[in-house]
C-alpha cells in the first residue's frame, strides 16, 4: 500500500518534493499559501491596498505550491528544492545570464529589482499622480510635521542594533518607519542586500495595514472634539505649474548635490511631478497607466514570488517582523505629537490629524486622516491640507535615507 | 559606551542633519515663493 502511495506520488513532482520536507518547512510552506489566499482576499474585499495584495497574494500562494527538484545552475549534476519564478542568491555574471533562459522572472527580478530600478519606476509615477500646492503654499508646518513623523525611522536603529544587526541592516530595517515602500527598497538593496528580500515584505505587509491600524491609535491619542476642527480658516495660496516646475528643478539639484547616493530616488520623483505639471499629456498617461501600475503589479507579484518556506523560518524574520511594527508605530506616535504641537502654535486652527499624514505612505495616511475627521465632524475635508505634510513625508525619508547610506560607513558602526 | 548608546547617538545624529537639510528646503521654497511672486508683483 505505501508503495503504491509512493508511486503514485512521484508521479507528480511537486507532492514528491513535498513529502522530502522537514515537517517545518512543509508546514510554512502550507501556511505560506493560505496566508496568499488571505492576502488576496483582503486586498479583493479592499481591506488591504489591493494593487499590492492580490498579486503578492497569488505569487505566495503559488511559489509555494510549485516547487520541484531543480538542477543546480552552475553544476547541473546537483539538484536541490526549488522553483521555476527565479533564483534571487546567484551572484556570478555568467549564472544570471543562464537562469535567464530558465527562470521567468529572472530578467526582471534582475534587471529591476537588484538595481533599484523598480523603486525608480514607482517613484516616478508617485510624482506624476502628488499635487505639490499646499505643500509649497506651507512648506514650514508640512515639512515639520513630517519631520516628526520621523521617529520611527530614528529610534528603531538602536533597537535594531541592539537586537543583533549590523549598522547597515539596522538603518535599513529603520527605513519601514519611514512608511514609503519604494525609499524601502532602495535603502535595503544600497545597505542591506542580503535581507532585501524580507525587509520589503514586512515592509509592503505592514503598510497595507496602516490604513486599518493608524485609526485606531488617532482614537485613543486624539480627543474626539480635535480631530472634527475643519480647518476652514485656512486659506491655500494659489501655487502656479510654473512654480511648482521651479521648485523641483531647484530642490532636486539640491539634494542631488548634497546626496548624490540617493539621487535615483530624487530624479524619479521630481520628474514625475515635473511631467504632471508641465501638463505633457501623452507622458501623463504613460506613466500613470502603463509605468505605475505596471511597476506596481510586478512589484506586488515578485515580492509574493519571493517568499518561499525558507525565508520564513529563517529566525531574523520574527525580529524584523517586530522591529517593523515598533518602525511604524513611533512613528505614528511621533506624527500626532507633531499634530498636537502643530495645533497649539496655530491657536487651534491646525487638526492634529494632519500628523499623521506626515508619516507618507501616499496617499494612505493623508486618506486615514480625512476619514478619521470626516468620522466626527462631516464638514472638515482636510484631504487637501493632508497631502501637503504627506508629500513633505516622502521628502524627509529621502533625506533621512540618504543620511543612513552617506554616513553609516564614516560612523565606524 | 554601550552599543545602544552609540548608535542612538549615531541615530541622533543623523535626526539633526536631516533637520537641517529640512530647514534649507523650506528656505528654498521660501526664496522662490518671494522672487516668484516679485516677479509677477512688478
Amino acid at each position: 500500500m505505501e508503495s503504491v502511495l509512493r508511486d503514485f506520488i512521484s508521479i507528480f513532482p511537486g507532492l514528491e518534493v513535498f513529502s522530502q520536507m522537514t515537517l517545518g518547512t512543509g508546514l510554512t510552506r502550507i501556511f505560506l499559501i493560505f496566508f496568499g489566499f488571505f492576502l488576496c482576499y483582503l486586498g479583493y474585499k479592499n481591506i488591504l491596498e489591493p494593487l499590492i495584495m492580490v498579486p503578492m497574494g497569488v505569487g505566495m500562494s503559488m511559489v509555494n505550491a510549485g516547487m520541484l527538484m531543480m538542477p543546480d545552475i552552475s553544476n547541473p549534476q546537483v539538484h536541490h528544492i526549488g522553483t521555476m519564478f527565479l533564483n534571487s542568491m546567484l551572484e556570478k555574471p555568467n549564472e544570471i545570464v543562464d537562469a535567464f533562459q530558465v527562470y521567468f522572472l529572472q530578467p526582471i527580478y534582475t534587471l529591476t529589482f537588484s538595481n533599484g530600478l523598480i523603486a525608480c519606476l514607482v517613484f516616478i509615477g508617485i510624482g506624476c499622480i502628488t499635487e505639490l500646492s499646499f505643500f509649497i503654499a506651507n512648506p514650514r508646518m508640512s515639512l515639520l510635521l513630517a519631520i516628526c513623523a520621523e521617529l520611527g525611522s530614528i529610534l528603531t536603529f538602536p533597537i535594531a542594533m541592539s537586537m543583533g544587526f549590523t549598522a547597515k541592516q539596522s538603518a535599513a530595517i529603520s527605513i519601514i518607519g519611514g512608511a514609503d515602500g519604494p525609499m524601502v527598497l532602495f535603502a535595503s538593496l544600497q545597505l542591506a542586500k542580503e535581507l532585501f528580500v524580507p525587509i520589503s515584505i514586512v515592509a509592503y505587509i505592514y503598510l497595507s495595514i496602516v490604513y486599518a491600524g493608524y485609526p485606531y491609535m488617532i482614537k485613543l491619542l486624539i480627543p474626539r472634539h480635535l480631530r472634527g476642527i475643519s480647518m476652514e480658516g485656512i486659506e491655500v495660496k494659489e501655487v502656479s505649474s510654473f512654480e511648482k516646475i521651479v521648485f523641483c528643478l531647484v530642490a532636486g539639484t539640491v539634494l542631488c548635490l548634497l546626496f548624490p547616493v540617493a539621487a535615483p530616488l530624487f530624479v524619479s520623483f521630481f520628474l514625475g511631478v515635473i511631467i504632471r505639471e508641465a501638463k505633457i499629456t501623452r507622458y501623463i498617461s504613460v506613466t500613470d497607466e502603463v509605468i505605475l501600475s505596471g511597476s506596481t503589479m510586478f512589484l506586488g507579484f515578485t515580492l509574493g514570488c519571493l517568499l518561499s518556506a525558507d525565508i520564513v523560518v529563517d529566525p531574523k524574520m520574527l525580529k524584523m517582523i517586530i522591529l517593523g511594527f515598533i518602525a511604524l508605530f513611533l512613528s505614528g506616535i511621533g506624527g500626532l505629537v507633531g499634530g498636537l504641537i502643530a495645533y497649539r502654535l496655530s491657536n487651534g486652527t491646525i487638526n492634529p490629524l494632519l500628523g499623521i499624514a506626515g508619516v507618507s505612505c501616499v496617499p494612505t495616511t493623508a486618506k486615514v486622516a480625512h476619514k478619521c475627521a470626516q468620522e466626527v465632524n462631516s464638514s472638515a475635508y482636510i484631504m487637501m491640507y493632508a497631502m501637503g505634510p504627506c508629500i513633505a513625508g516622502v521628502i524627509t525619508t529621502a533625506i533621512i535615507t540618504a543620511c543612513y547610506v552617506t554616513l553609516i560607513p564614516k560612523s565606524g558602526l | 559606551m554601550s552599543l545602544f548608546i552609540k548608535s542612538l547617538l549615531f541615530a541622533c545624529n543623523v535626526y539633526i542633519i536631516s533637520t537641517f537639510i529640512v530647514i534649507l528646503v523650506i528656505g528654498i521654497i521660501n526664496l522662490l515663493n518671494k522672487i516668484i511672486v516679485n516677479n509677477k508683483e512688478s
